[in-house]
């Protein structure tokens, strides 16, 4: 039996089944029940497909591809009619430019390139799988009572809760249709349909603001789209080649695939929104918070940084590796320099930031680099998925989450949470990239000092922009506010996720010896095997220590009245309540703390530009160095 | 063994002086003088001192900054009332915003005399109170 | 089980011996620096009595979490210097570092006071100073040296500032921050008088202060202690110029801490990052080149 059908169809069955209910309360049963239907069928495949690579192939059902096709066109024609509906019509040209290309390419050459194997499940589609199915199950279970707070927060929204819920349930299904295919023209399709929900996701408030960053996101991706299709279109008719598993193969010499891959490397670059590009990820923040949690830490970006690691031995030391690590290399510090003071801000760039540096160790291509860049993608799509959600929770209190003062008023089981995502984001990364000094070594013998630089100027900064946010809600943690009730199913999916980015995080030698590096030494054929060095057990101990260390230091804590309170020091004029002095008249004067940013050195709007001309600049020449093989 | 009488810190507060007294005990820090030879470290906070040193009478505007100081600092702490004014009110006793000398609003230690008080004699005062600490 | 019990008297022993060596430079540095003024300055055993009187006084607290992060700070700092010691590898060494720098900053903020919310920031900019500068040195060391691990330069032929003069150069510019001196001391100052109070220690009375202290002494240890990793070498004579130059290099620092006015954190930033890019990329494409 093919299981992993189970886990395509399900959720798409789910969707159905919710746009056709109608009663409010029936949400919340079928959500419940999609979520844990998905993770069942996640846990369960994961468990089937461990120990052998597992291959399908489809040349026995050719309707299938028909009717793959079918519904390619049907959405596509559907972006056509959106844009040409909205006056935008730059996304319905690119679309109908990308139907005639495939038009052409299905009735003349299509037919061509063979397809043996269509589904293709290793370690690295495990990881991708555990990803779309543990934590977008967990976002799907939290949305649900989100949205209800939403709506009843913003009566004036005409309610589309259940299009909502079955476009997210359809996001996940399509996503894991990205990440088992093989064959190159279903992830086209399934990157369209990622596309296309996050276009529904985006502009679900139907303001006029939404609907314009929902067409500035969708044309950007109908870009990605795009440059992945001709990718592919290059690809097979000049090799013959439709498959991933056989596109890895293809020579490093011949500049017309090349250039392919380097289109189709371009593709993820969008869909990371890495830097020319990073402006759609930026509008997307205004959407409920689930759906954004969806967007950046499962689907899109996650996407878009799967596609560069599945093309990592393509890459190295050719053009196309150094403009894909110099790109994620720029991106990962202005992205880190950029996360400024608002909240929403902040979780963008930081997002643009860490898929940057994943994008490095993609394109150095060594065992180490990759190593480092799938646990890298793996923390960051936990971890980022635990700060939104609890960012999300706090919102459906208090409606305003952007400023960094609105962390006051945090109940305090989310700054908990809150505070262990990022921490997580902090110190993991800190100890992987150490402990894997493979990855810097590599660098430094193949000579690129720039990029070392990049990376440790990078590392400061994000240090000290996740430090600075988490200093904040610490700085708010004593103050304690009357505490609310948290939903059954957000408490749940916190717990959950809090629980993962820990093991992830601190267990992270579990995660990488039962799954990462079997992928590794699959896929680069090398007999890579993590070195367990006495610094690994160092940063392993002294991470358990300080596990250990939490409690005994949190006694006194819980016993209050070991520690004697005082108040803050204001110059000897605080009124008593920490939070005001006293005037010259007598009369009392509330303060605000807030915080600079790195940008405070520099105008944050030129050095956005001065990143994207660089990053542009880099591609650019990229494409000149691969294709001027060519013309010499 | 009692440390404090080996690192008094010192935090000097201003309650209405006319600076007579502050320049004398600013005098203190100079090298002629060098109160750090006896560890002695001149903080701006009360979180950190143990000795508190007001000079000036304490009037209506400043009596509720000297108690809010002297609660902010931590056991053991000593109070020194520097120059007349602190000591008893001084020329401006009967002014009407002028509640009296520091001994009106907090308990007092040490009261060191002088208009304006001497350099050594504050030094002196700061040696003698910390012996009265147990 | 002799390993192990050597090993275990061996940390035991650099836990007690450095932070006593650690108060004794303190409290000869503030010796020097009284003589700089024509002053007579306080006891060599100053430092001492300030953290054993610390200990006395009653403690009181704005935050109790305060106290958490500072204790952590500290185990890290130990955690780092014991490492070090016991010739570990650099970067491991380096991280743990950056971490207790980390929890000291966040101890700064979590009393939401507005004097110790400042340090701690300006705290957080001069842990972005300087870790970039100490990231690239390890590197260069292992470029220059070929292996990661501190013990192995009790080996080399010659110096490994020998073949990374610039990243030294660079490694004095930014010790200055982290033995917290002029012009750079600008989070919290040794000194009475600072715009911001105390900076980051403004809320911490009592123990915690001690804690912030003997950390403090850690600290001076370790830096003394990596820039002696760049001095020594595999001979007998190595010992002598290590321990000369680090002399030196600290009487200088005092020398430059009397010497100069604070600056504004801006200030401080680009004055560390020009000159860690500038060196940092020079001797590392020197050493890849070469």
């Amino acid at each position: 039996m093919h299981i992993i059908l189970l886990l395509l169809g399900l959720p798409v069955l789910f969707a159905v089944l919710i746009l056709f209910a109608k009663e409010h309360k029936a949400y919340k049963f079928i959500v419940r029940l999609a979520v844990g239907a998905i993770i069942a069928a996640t846990v369960l495949n994961v468990f089937l497909h461990y120990n052998d690579t597992y291959m399908f192939s489809m040349s026995d059902y050719p309707i299938v591809r028909y009717i793959m096709l079918g519904i390619m066109l049907l959405a596509s024609l559907y972006i056509v009619y959106a844009g040409v509906k909205a006056r935008s019509f730059l996304v319905s040209m690119i679309v109908v430019f990308q139907i005639g290309l495939f038009a052409w390419f299905e009735l003349f050459s299509g037919h061509v390139a063979e397809i043996h194997i269509s589904i293709y499940i290793d370690k690295l589609t495990l990881v991708m799988l555990m990803i779309v199915g543990l934590v977008g199950g967990l976002i799907c279970l939290h949305s649900e009572g989100y949205m209800e707070e939403y709506h009843r927060r913003n009566p004036e929204l005409k309610d589309r809760r259940s299009r909502f819920f079955a476009v997210l349930l359809v996001s996940i299904s399509a996503m894991v249709g990205f990440v088992i295919f093989n064959d190159l023209t279903f992830m086209l399709f399934f990157l369209q349909v990622i596309t296309l929900c996050a276009f529904l996701l985006i502009g679900y408030t139907k303001s006029s603001n939404s609907v314009k960053n929902s067409f500035t996101a969708i044309t950007f991706n109908a870009v990605g789209d795009l440059c992945f299709a001709v990718g592919i279109v290059m690809l097979a008719v000049s090799e013959n080649v439709l498959e991933l598993n056989r596109l890895v193969l293809l020579d490093r010499d011949s500049s017309f695939t090349m250039s392919a891959i380097l289109l189709i490397v371009c593709a993820g670059l969008i869909k990371s929104a890495q830097l020319p590009f990073s402006k759609w990820l930026l509008g997307t923040m205004e959407m409920p918070m689930p759906a954004s949690a969806m967007l950046h830490s499962v689907t899109m970006v996650t996407a878009g940084a799967y596609v560069i690691i599945r093309l990592t031995p393509m890459l190295g030391n050719n053009p196309v590796g150094i403009a894909t690590m110099f790109v994620g290399g720029v991106t990962f510090l202005i992205a880190a320099a950029l996360a400024g003071s608002d909240a929403r801000k902040m979780l963008a760039y930081s997002t643009i930031s860490a898929s940057g540096l994943i994008i490095v160790g993609a394109g150095l291509n060594t065992p180490a680099s990759l190593w480092a860049a799938i646990m890298l993608l793996i923390l960051h799509a936990v971890a980022k998925a635990l700060v939104f959600l609890s960012f999300a929770e706090h919102q459906s209190c208090c409606s305003d989450a952007e400023q960094m003062e609105c962390l006051h008023g945090m109940p305090t089981r989310l700054k908990v949470s809150l505070g262990i995502g990022m921490a997580g984001m902090i110190f993991a990364p800190f100890v992987m990239m150490i402990s894997k000094w493979p990855v810097m070594q590599a660098l430094m013998d193949s000579g690129n000092i720039l990029i070392i630089m990049i990376i440790t100027f990078g590392s400061a900064v994000t240090l000290f922009f996740w430090t600075k946010w988490l200093g904040r809600l610490i700085a708010h943690a004593h103050h304690v506010v009357e505490e609310v009730k948290l939903r059954f199913d957000g408490k749940v999916s916190l717990f959950v996720l809090a629980v993962l980015v820990m093991i992830v995080s601190m267990l992270y030698p579990l995660v990488s010896g039962a799954i990462v590096v079997p992928f590794i030494r699959e896929s680069m054929m090398v007999d890579y095997y993590v070195y367990i060095s006495p610094s690994e057990i160092s940063a392993i101990v002294l991470m358990l220590t300080m596990l250990l260390i939490v409690p005994v230091i949190l006694i006194p804590y819980f016993k209050k009245h070991w520690v004697k309170e005082t108040s803050v020091y204001l110059s000897g004029v605080n009124t008593g309540d920490d939070l005001s002095y006293r005037g010259a008249m007598g009369q009392a004067h509330p303060y605000e703390l807030q915080n600079r940013n790195m940008v405070a050195l520099l105008d944050e709007r030129k050095f956005l530009i001065a990143g994207c001309i660089i990053c542009a600049v880099i591609i650019i020449g990229g494409f000149f160095f691969t294709m001027g093989g060519a013309i010499i | 063994m009692k440390f404090i009488k080996k690192s008094p810190w010192i935090l000097h507060y201003n309650a209405s002086s006319c600076n007579g007294c502050d320049i004398e005990i600013l005098a203190c820090l100079t090298p002629l003088y060098d109160v750090e030879r006896l560890g002695m470290i001149h903080t701006g906070n009360p979180k950190h001192a143990d000795v508190l040193l007001i000079s000036g009478c304490v009037n209506t505007q400043s009596v509720s900054v000297v108690k809010q100081l002297y609660e902010q600092m931590s056991e053991p702490k000593v109070v020194i009332a520097v120059g007349a004014c602190a000591s008893t009110g001084g020329i401006s006793k009967d002014c009407y915003n002028v509640i009296g000398g520091v001994s009106e609003a907090i308990p007092v230690d040490m009261y060191v005399p002088g208009c304006a008080a001497r350099p050594e004699a504050i030094i002196d005062g700061v040696v003698k109170v910390l012996d009265k600490i147990k | 089980m002799n390993d192990f019990m050597s090993a275990a008297l061996q940390i035991l022993a650099v836990i007690i011996i450095v932070p006593i060596a650690g108060g004794l430079i303190s409290g000869i540095d503030r010796k020097i620096s009284a003589k700089m003024q024509g002053r007579k300055g306080p006891p060599i055993l100053q430092p001492f009595y300030d953290v054993l009187k610390l200990l006395q006084k009653d403690s009181k607290t704005v935050n109790p979490t305060t106290r958490y992060f500072l204790v952590l700070s500290l185990i890290f700092n130990m955690f780092n210097v014991v490492l070090f010691f016991m010739g570990a590898e650099l970067l491991l060494c380096i991280f743990a570092f950056t971490i207790s720098c980390v929890f000291f900053s966040l101890a700064g903020y979590s009393s939401r006071s507005p004097y110790s919310f400042i340090g701690a920031e300006r705290e957080l900019v001069q842990i972005i100073c300087y870790v970039p500068m100490i990231i690239l040195l390890a590197f260069g060391y292992y470029q220059a040296v070929g292996s990661f691990s501190i013990s192995y330069a009790f080996q080399l032929d010659a110096p490994a500032v020998t073949r990374l003069p610039l990243l030294f150069i660079g490694l004095l510019y930014v010790i200055t921050i982290k033995l917290r001196k002029s012009p750079f001391d600008i989070s919290m100052s040794h000194h009475a008088h600072q715009e911001i109070v105390r900076g980051v220690t403004t809320e911490m009375e009592g123990s915690c202060l001690a804690i912030v202290e003997v950390s403090h002494w850690f600290e001076t240890v370790f830096t003394i202690r990596l820039l002696f990793l760049f001095l020594i070498y595999g001979q007998p004579l190595g010992w002598v110029i290590g321990i000369g130059a680090c002399l030196i290099i600290y009487f200088l620092e005092i020398l430059v801490d009397n010497a100069t006015a604070r600056i504004k954190y801006r200030s401080a930033l680009r004055a560390t990052w020009i000159v860690v890019l500038v060196l940092g990329f020079a001797n590392l494409a020197f050493l890849s080149l070469f």
